[in-house]
């Protein structure tokens, strides 16, 4: 009926906390909550590019909220993982300019090459496969987005090129 | 304030009053999911839609504030159209389960479907699907029913203050539920999420697949369970009761009932006494025996001594007032003894020669009031498991920015805000108490105790509450008189307020009322003598000196009970129980009189602010068990002086007479007693009592602390299975000073001594807790005997 002990949940560096330091100055004390979502993408980038149930519960403790507000705002958007990724998050944008731009064939160049259909880790964890929605770069449709870095102007076999540059 | 017409009929409401709430109160029904009168307004079912004039497309009604000279229809055919438009949205996703659904026959979306939606649907794609989630004993989820008015995540969220439920992840995909690696529900008022819900998706895991709404005969009733005094619906068929809800009642328990309230019963048909059973006269087990007797043997034992060498003892919990009233009338009239009691868990009985009025033994700041407090000081009072609904009332307060102040041995769970606790060693509650009262005028002292007394002097709505540690305390009538003393010095209260409140449990109220105390007449009406009060009984009986003890409806496995028994059993003093439920202690006693629970009979329930209610029968009970009032009125047969009332009626007459409260006129003329009527004030003009030491605090003493467990605190609620699943596992918690001490690691098992009985549980590490203490469950550590006089000393083991 009472909370039990505290599981062993992970934990921000020093570097990270003062980092969150910095995020809560951003917002008026009283909205302390508003800094979830840089929180959480702090928290995802801490703690291997996603948000496991441990790590959403040690945010919760650490904003002072309850776990499911946590979880709700972490599932709303799309850019928090809730499932564990590869080391490059490949992600394909099938939204209408790519899409017009014949992403489609990036797609399949990419699930070839890297031998995963959308949505699936390879089985060395180096790669996930994602497709996602507008990335706010249609000038230079089709495009996709490793980890951090947009690639811009792809056609298939460059796919293939900048996938095989990464060490 | 502004008028409108709807469907043709004028109002005049308060402003910001929604179109929605104008129109309940015109009795005109618009449809809705998402609205419910005691959440907040979330406006996304789209079912509530009106037409207003003027405006070119259907409002909301639960969210559109009311405006004069508005007209609103709730009938047109814009609004048909627009409901009809909302139902086959909302059917789009949602199974066709209706016969296989516990929700059938008593759903909004059925019965809409009906009555607003189309008569077939148009969608060809695939239906989604929701995965379920295991909520614990008390909630049972079919999601894909799920229509997202997320009346669950607002009932969690804002009246029970355990977010545990939530919309995750978005658009189409949005699910209701709970967090990944969530556990069970832990509200303690879960069972009202099922209520809540519209649709099927939250039902009541105990009644799934038990029943159909529409077979369920459906009766009003008062729960029994603590002296918040709910009001409940009782659903049973074929002599069995299905489950248990909530019926509104604004005053009392708004439209919630804790899961206690909605499960213990059934418990009630586990382990009940069937026949009178009684020690032959040769001695041996005790054998089956008629009522006849079974009460003449009764009768031979009482007569067989001295009228003063008998005494009664009656349960507070389970117990109506009829028996209650009948009790002491027996005891006192037909047998001729002043030694009777109720409060077995009493210490301090120091105030009995005074003695208290109503006014000191019950709350003063009616229920209702209590959200409109502005400062909350808990005495030794833990109210989310001692009265779950009180609590939710609290809660309010607090949301309203209410500042809240505990004192005592334990840190709250209490769902609370702006709560402040001074965590104090047993004992040392009343010397924090003293400084409180000084601060009030000198403005000085520790910090803790300005800081009470700064609020306090604000404070023009305070709430003071003695808890159950507090009423059981072993200076619980010094702490009393502090708190009056200290409310005495708030200058700023409102006129008429009252915020002095003591806690009381189970029926206590009505034991109090009817005069099973030793001090008091029924109605508070003064004696010639006073007789033993429960300490002495059990003391004297375990002397020898008591000869005969009745015993009525004790909780024969609460272990102070059982240890007193058998030392009076012993001494030779012949014991007499009547009761409803079986227990090893029961097995021990001479005479066995089976009676009936709450249900079975006519029960009459005093809450914790006085106000009076019957609850009838339902289902009825063994066989050959009987009313309880019955069972001593045909006792009194074989005596001189009969009871004199032969049925409900009389006996309800006859406590209406001794007590204005219980006047039948009143009780049963359908309406809401007054809460907190007590007529005279509270007895003024006490000194604070004696100087009590605080125990001397030795580094190596250790205080153990019991607490009944809320799911299993009665023998009723003990034997319900759900209340059992519900239970926590039993631990100890201990602070993280003290763990070092003697080098304990959490989850290490220990074992605790104590009078040289011992038990062996799990330790929890809960930095919480005041070092010198330890904090368990009474059940857990039944072995370890009751408290008598003052608190446990214990000594602690690794093993
Ligand atoms: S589970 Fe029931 S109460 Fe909760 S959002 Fe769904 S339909 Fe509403
Ligand atoms: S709060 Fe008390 S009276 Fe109300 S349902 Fe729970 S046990 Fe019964
Ligand atoms: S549609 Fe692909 S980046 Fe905008
Ligand atoms: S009841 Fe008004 S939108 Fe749901």
């Amino acid at each position: 009926m009472e909370p039990e002990i505290q599981k062993n949940l992970p934990r921000f560096s020093p570097e990270a906390l003062e980092k969150t330091e910095k995020i809560f100055k951003r917002y008026p004390p009283e909205y302390r909550e508003a800094a979830l979502m840089p929180i959480l993408h702090l928290a995802q980038r801490e703690f291997g590019g996603w948000l496991s149930a441990e790590v959403i519960e040690y945010v919760a403790g650490f904003m002072n909220l309850s776990p499911i507000r946590v979880y709700e705002v972490a599932s709303f958007y799309t850019m928090y993982n809730l499932k564990q990724v590869g080391r490059y998050h490949v992600q394909v944008c099938t939204n209408i300019s790519c899409w017009l731009c014949d992403s489609d064939s990036i797609v399949k160049a990419l699930e070839k090459c890297l031998k995963i259909s959308v949505g699936q880790t390879s089985e060395d964890g180096r790669f996930t496969l994602a497709e996602v929605e507008c990335l706010g770069a249609c000038v230079n449709a089709p495009m996709l987005q490793i980890n951090d870095d947009y690639h811009e102007h792809l056609t298939p076999e460059k796919v293939v090129g900048i996938i095989g540059q990464l060490p | 304030m502004p008028t409108l017409i709807i469907d043709d009929r004028e109002i005049t409401v308060k402003p910001g009053t929604t179109i929605m709430e104008a129109a309940r109160s015109l009795g005109i029904e618009i449809p809705h999911f998402c609205y419910h009168p005691s959440l907040s307004i979330a406006g996304n079912c789209r079912m509530c839609m009106v037409e207003v004039e003027k405006m070119p497309k259907p409002v909301i009604s639960c969210a559109m504030p009311v405006n004069d000279g508005m007209v609103v229809r709730t009938n047109s055919e814009m609004v048909v159209k627009a409901r009809r438009g909302v139902m086959e949205f909302l059917l789009i996703n949602h199974p066709l389960d209706c016969p296989v659904c516990d929700q059938g026959g008593e759903c909004k979306l059925q019965d809409y479907a009906v009555k607003y939606g189309p008569d077939r649907s148009r969608f060809q794609d695939k239906k989604r699907t929701v995965p379920n989630y295991d909520l614990g004993p008390v909630i049972e989820t079919e999601m894909n029913r799920c229509i997202h008015c997320t009346r669950c995540i607002r009932f969690s969220t804002e009246v029970a203050g355990v977010e545990e439920m939530g919309a995750i992840f978005r658009g189409d995909h949005m699910k209701v539920g709970p967090c990944p690696g969530h556990g069970p529900l832990t509200s303690v008022l879960a069972g009202n999420l099922a209520e809540l819900c519209p649709v099927g998706a939250l039902n009541l895991k105990p009644f799934h697949f038990q029943a159909r709404g529409w077979e369920l005969s459906k009766t009003e009733g008062i729960c029994e369970h603590c002296a918040v005094g709910c009001h409940i619906r009782v659903d049973s068929m074929e002599n069995r009761i299905y489950r248990i809800m909530s019926r509104q009642c604004s005053s009392i328990n708004l439209d919630w009932l804790c899961d206690k309230g909605r499960f213990a019963f059934e418990g009630m048909t586990e382990g009940r006494l069937q026949v009178p059973m009684m020690v032959p006269e040769s001695g041996g087990p005790q054998v089956e025996v008629t009522w006849n007797q079974a009460l003449d043997r009764v009768a031979a034992l009482i007569q067989g001594v001295a009228p003063e060498e008998v005494a009664g003892l009656a349960g507070s919990w389970g117990q109506g007032g009829e028996e209650l009233y009948a009790f002491q009338d027996f005891l006192r009239h037909v047998v001729g003894t002043p030694h009777l009691d109720h409060r077995l868990l009493r210490k301090d009985f120091s105030p009995d020669s005074i003695p208290l009025l109503r006014a000191d033994l019950m709350l003063n700041t009616p229920l209702q009031d209590m959200e409109r407090a502005d400062a909350v000081f808990l005495i030794g009072a833990g109210p989310r498991f001692e009265m779950p609904l009180l609590n939710l009332r609290l809660r309010k307060a607090s949301l309203n920015g209410a500042s809240v102040w505990s004192l005592g041995p334990r840190h709250l769970l209490s769902k609370l805000e702006n709560l402040e606790e001074a965590i104090v060693l047993p004992g040392e509650e009343a010397d924090f108490l003293r400084k409180v009262l000084n601060a009030m005028t000198t403005r000085r002292g520790p910090k803790a105790a300005v800081a009470w007394a700064n609020a306090l002097r604000k404070a023009q709505r305070p709430v003071f509450l003695l808890g159950r540690f507090a009423v059981n305390h072993p200076n619980a009538e010094t702490l009393r008189r502090l708190v009056l003393a200290v409310l005495g010095k708030a200058e700023a209260v409102e006129p008429g307020w009252n915020g002095y409140n003591r806690m009381i449990s189970g029926n206590g109220a009505g034991a109090h009322d009817l005069g099973v105390v030793p001090q008091r007449g029924p109605g508070y009406t003064k004696l010639g003598r006073r007789g033993m009060n429960a300490r002495e009984i059990f003391e004297q009986s375990a002397l020898g000196k008591i000869k005969v003890l009745f015993l009525m409806g004790l909780d024969m496995e609460s272990d102070t009970v059982v240890e007193y028994l058998a030392a009076a059993a012993q001494a030779g003093t012949k014991i007499i129980f009547q009761g409803a439920f079986h227990s090893a202690a029961v097995d021990k006693v001479d005479v066995v009189l089976p009676g009936l629970v709450h249900g079975e009979k006519f029960s009459t329930l005093t809450n914790c602010e006085g106000r009076v209610q019957r609850s009838g029968r339902v289902v009825h009970g063994p066989i050959m068990a009987k009313e309880d009032w019955r069972i001593l009125r045909a006792l009194s047969q074989r005596f001189p002086q009969e009871l004199p009332y032969d049925n409900l009626q009389e006996l309800w007459e006859a406590m209406g007479r001794e007590d204005r409260h219980y006047d039948p006129a009143v009780v049963d003329s359908g309406e809401i007693p007054k809460a907190c009527d007590h007529g005279v004030g509270l007895t003024e003009g006490l000194e604070c009592g004696a100087e009590v030491d605080a125990e001397e605090n030795e580094t190596d003493r250790l205080v153990l602390i019991l607490e009944p467990s809320f799911y299993r605190d009665t023998p009723m609620s003990r034997r319900s299975s759900t209340m059992t699943k519900l239970d926590g596992v039993e631990v100890l918690r201990i602070s993280g000073k003290e763990a070092k001490k003697h080098k304990i690691v959490a989850g290490d098992r220990v074992c605790i001594e104590c009078n040289g009985h011992r038990v062996e549980v799990r330790t929890v590490v809960d930095e919480r807790v005041k070092g010198g203490v330890l904090l368990g469950t009474r059940e857990a550590m039944r072995e370890l005997g009751g408290e008598k006089d003052g608190f446990l000393q214990v000594t602690l083991k690794v093993l």
